[in-house]
């Protein structure tokens, strides 16, 4: 791209680069997909096409990290979900591709720009390993970045039937054990001198990837109990471990700070909704924080509210959370809890996911102004902004 | 009675308790009530124009002046608001608290008595379980009024209940006093998919929710309640719908089905008082003004049903513009927490759009407006002398994410306040189980 398009040029913005304090008076070189300079004395490309920003805050695209974007249309019509199995699938579908069924032309998506949204981990749902998540950013033409990022796996035993969690820990257990055994005697598995294994060859295949930390392992799980249970199972197997959800985390922060896993919470979800989260409070967010836990912040998978999120950034705030923390759990956090390193932040290199906005991107008086995604300008009407056109 | 009138009787009623054994005079044989004055405040009345520096004057349970050189009576306890902003309390008209409380096992489901697509006698008030855990958090948030509503499964779901929120043991010490009556009807894809998707009974399609709720309604129009022994409660409460002593709160989606409704309830010469959701208001405004009907709203829920798919944030600013009267409602113990972030939200939508909107008319959706949805405008919704003194103190601009409800009055007692976590205490249920003291 280099050389074929002329640059773009972000003048005079506050820009949030991805950690620290806002910069202030900025400029922000976008050549081809690719930020080259962003600084305050940042020298501008000739025939550069310079865009104004004064006035304006400049972030990272936000990442909508758990995300079910470009799999499910309308949440009530079942033919219109996927990146699931359905309760027929069984509690182990380690090998279910989210990257099968995404669709990036889903009229959730631009209302999720609208809020900033540039990527989103799209992550599969039901059973106890749901399957494999990927990475996207949200443009139409080779949206997926990562085909195969994270196993997601959720020990929250939804469900009214007594054994729920004790049977989703078993379930896991099993299969991890079961696939430890399958990588260490692959000759005989395939001669069938093997004991015979819990699960199907294609789901060992994918749980073997997380035991080489090639996949990364996302784990829904709120309890305090239950996430020290997961940590314990998470050091066994040495797994390259992110907790989601965790609404008693702060209860348990040191021991996750230990760990060395990120977490993905929510911040707006303070209430008692569940027996899994009795000590649901508003500072979780802040507490671990505080703890020394990187936190990225979440809405736990809503296409219709992914424009939501720098809203509960905000709010989380309010009750606590340093604001750049708070835009970098929305931004930089996210991207490196999955292992993206060239996204969430705004530095030469990275790519040019970005958004103008035209004021705080965490109150709800503001708005985006411009967004680019991969150093294209992308056009923020949704299909929301066509009705109101239509019949205003 | 008018503020000028009753605070020179209260100078007059604390002077004399201050003399031992003076001799009262006539007119000050009311007792004296404690007057509170909140200084210096940002004031969003909901009634006017924004006040800067203003004073609010709280004497016992009303509103006695807004604005500044008020007439304070002697002795009156002086807050002082300055940096800080004032408005109603606010109030959500749909709320489903205490009848699907949190935790939201099995046991506290208690909203809707699917047994039969028409159950006019239950109501919601029987259901509500004072110690929801949820209950606090949303009084936290500068809530001072709900209304809790049966949930949609059903065409005639039950009757719904106006309550202040204030701690208590039952629900019917929290129930607001001058509050009508509610019904809770539904059109749309809930009953049809409850009863004929789920138990293969009607009704199973939208002519057969129309066609049913019509014969309920021709049925009622000639129940009468001293003729007809034994009482039936579900028809007598019909009857009093067609009557319009009960106001219809009626949960429907689209612009099409919205309109089927206000000719049907035409047939019986009825209005109902408000459609919920109103995913598609926008559409329809002027036959909502035509009509004198209502809308409570969200800013940005959509796509979970069909039936949400064209909704817009610009729904309220629509309506509002048009002139219909137009309520922010939460539907979730979540987003009632941040009533006035909504506001906030709705408001920033219509700006974007370039359509007719500020501050004063967005501060109405979550106060004023919703209080005319539940007839209880003469008593709340804004900060005038007469008034009940329902406000709430805000550490910054409500309509800021950075804002928190400092202090919460409801009639003019105070029921919350962030530095006194006791004057509402947790829930019974958070007790030894929650996390919050």
């Amino acid at each position: 791209m280099k050389g074929v398009l002329a640059a773009i040029v972000l003048k005079g913005a506050s820009v949030f680069t991805g950690e620290g304090a806002l910069v202030e008076n900025a400029t922000i070189v976008i050549d081809g997909n690719r930020i080259s300079a962003v600084g305050t004395e940042v020298r501008i490309p000739e025939g550069a096409r310079v865009i104004d920003a004064k006035g304006a805050v400049v972030t990272p695209g936000l990442v909508d990290a758990v995300s079910r974007l470009g799999v499910q249309d309308v949440s009530l019509e079942a033919s219109t979900v996927e990146g699931t199995s359905g309760p027929e699938g069984g509690p182990v579908r380690a090998s279910l591709r989210v990257a099968d069924t995404y669709n990036p032309a889903s009229f959730t998506i631009p209302v999720a720009r609208g809020g900033g949204i540039t990527s989103a981990v799209v992550s599969p749902r039901g059973g106890v390993i749901s399957g494999q998540s990927i990475w996207v950013d949200l443009v139409a033409k080779q949206p997926i970045r990562e085909r195969a990022l994270a196993l997601h796996v959720s020990v929250q035993g939804i469900g009214a039937k007594p054994g729920a969690r004790s049977r989703a820990f078993h379930v896991l257990r099993e299969a991890l054990e079961d696939a430890r055994l399958y990588r260490a005697n692959r000759g005989p598995y395939i001669t069938r001198k093997l004991r015979e294994l819990s699960i199907s060859a294609a789901d060992l295949g994918a749980i073997e990837r997380a035991l080489d930390r090639e996949l990364k392992v996302a784990i829904h799980v709120d309890r305090a109990s239950d996430i020290r249970g997961v940590l314990a199972l998470v050091k066994e197997h040495r797994l390259d471990a992110i907790l989601v959800g965790a609404a008693e985390g702060w209860k348990v922060r040191d021991e996750i700070r230990r760990a060395g896993v990120p977490v993905l919470v929510d911040p707006l979800a303070n209430l008692p909704a569940s027996f899994n989260r009795l000590q649901a409070r508003d500072d979780n967010a802040a507490l671990l924080h505080e703890a020394g836990v990187p936190v990225g912040i979440t809405l736990l998978g809503d296409a219709h509210r992914a424009h939501r999120l720098r809203w509960a950034a905000g709010n989380a705030v309010a009750d606590g959370l340093p604001y750049e923390a708070a835009l970098a759990a929305i931004t930089r956090i996210p991207a490196q809890a999955f292992g993206i390193t060239d996204a969430g932040a705004i530095a030469p290199g990275a790519l040019a996911n970005l958004v103008v906005w035209n004021g705080d991107p965490l109150e709800v008086t503001t708005w985006p102004t411009h967004l680019f995604i991969r150093g294209e300008q992308i056009d923020l009407r949704s299909r929301q902004d066509l009705l109101t056109e239509r019949y205003r | 009675m008018s503020l000028h009138l009753r605070l020179p009787l209260l100078l007059v009623a604390l002077t004399a308790c201050t003399i031992p054994g003076a001799v009262p005079a006539p007119e000050a044989e009311l007792p004296a009530r404690p007057a509170t004055v909140y200084r210096g405040a940002t004031v969003m009345t909901a009634a006017g124009p924004t006040l800067e520096s203003a004073d609010v004057l709280v004497v016992g349970s009303e509103i006695a002046g807004v604005g500044s050189d008020l007439d304070v009576p002697e002795g009156a306890v002086v807050v002082d608001a300055k940096g800080r902003w004032i408005t109603p309390g606010l109030i959500d008209v749909h709320s489903h608290m205490g009848v699907y409380s949190v935790p939201g096992v099995r046991a506290h489901a208690d909203g809707n008595e699917a047994t039969s697509p028409f159950r006019p006698e239950v109501r919601a008030a029987e259901s509500f379980w004072p110690q929801d855990p949820a209950l606090r958090r949303a009084v936290a948030g500068g809530i001072t009024t709900i209304h809790v509503l049966p949930g949609s499964a059903n065409l005639v779901g039950g009757q719904g209940v106006t309550m202040r929120l204030v701690p208590a043991l039952s629900a019917s010490a929290m129930r607001f006093e001058a509050a009508p009556v509610t019904m809770k009807m539904a059109c749309g894809e809930n009953p049809k998919r409850v009863y004929g998707t789920r138990r293969k009974t009607a009704p199973s399609t939208r002519m057969g929710e129309v066609a049913m709720l019509r014969q309920r309604l021709e049925n009622a129009s000639h129940y009468s309640p001293e003729k007809d022994k034994p009482i039936d409660y579900g028809k007598q409460a019909m009857r009093k719908v067609v009557d319009g002593e009960i106001l219809i709160q009626n949960h429907c989606y689209r612009a099409d089905e919205m309109l089927l409704r206000l000719e049907l309830f035409s047939e019986f010469g009825i209005t109902p008082r408000a459609f919920h959701h109103a995913i598609e208001a926008y559409k329809i405004r002027d036959d909502l003004v035509e009509a004198g009907v209502g809308a409570a709203v969200w800013v940005d829920w959509w796509g979970a049903k069909m039936e949400m798919l064209d909704a817009v944030p610009e729904n309220a600013a629509l309506l509002d513009e048009a002139g219909v009267r137009v309520a922010l409602h939460s539907d979730s113990p979540y987003d009632i927490q941040r009533m006035n972030q909504q506001a906030a939200k709705a408001l920033a939508a219509g700006k974007r759009a370039g359509l007719r909107v500020d501050r004063e008319r967005a501060i109405r959706w979550i106060t004023a407006n919703p209080a005319w949805l539940l007839g209880i405008e003469e008593r709340t919704g804004t900060l005038e002398p007469g008034r009940d003194a329902d406000l709430v103190i805000w550490s910054a601009d409500p309509f800021s994410v950075y804002a928190r409800a400092e202090v919460v009055v409801i009639q003019g007692q105070r029921v919350y306040d962030r530095d006194h976590p006791e004057l509402f205490p947790p829930s019974d249920f958070d007790l030894g189980i929650g996390a919050q003291p």
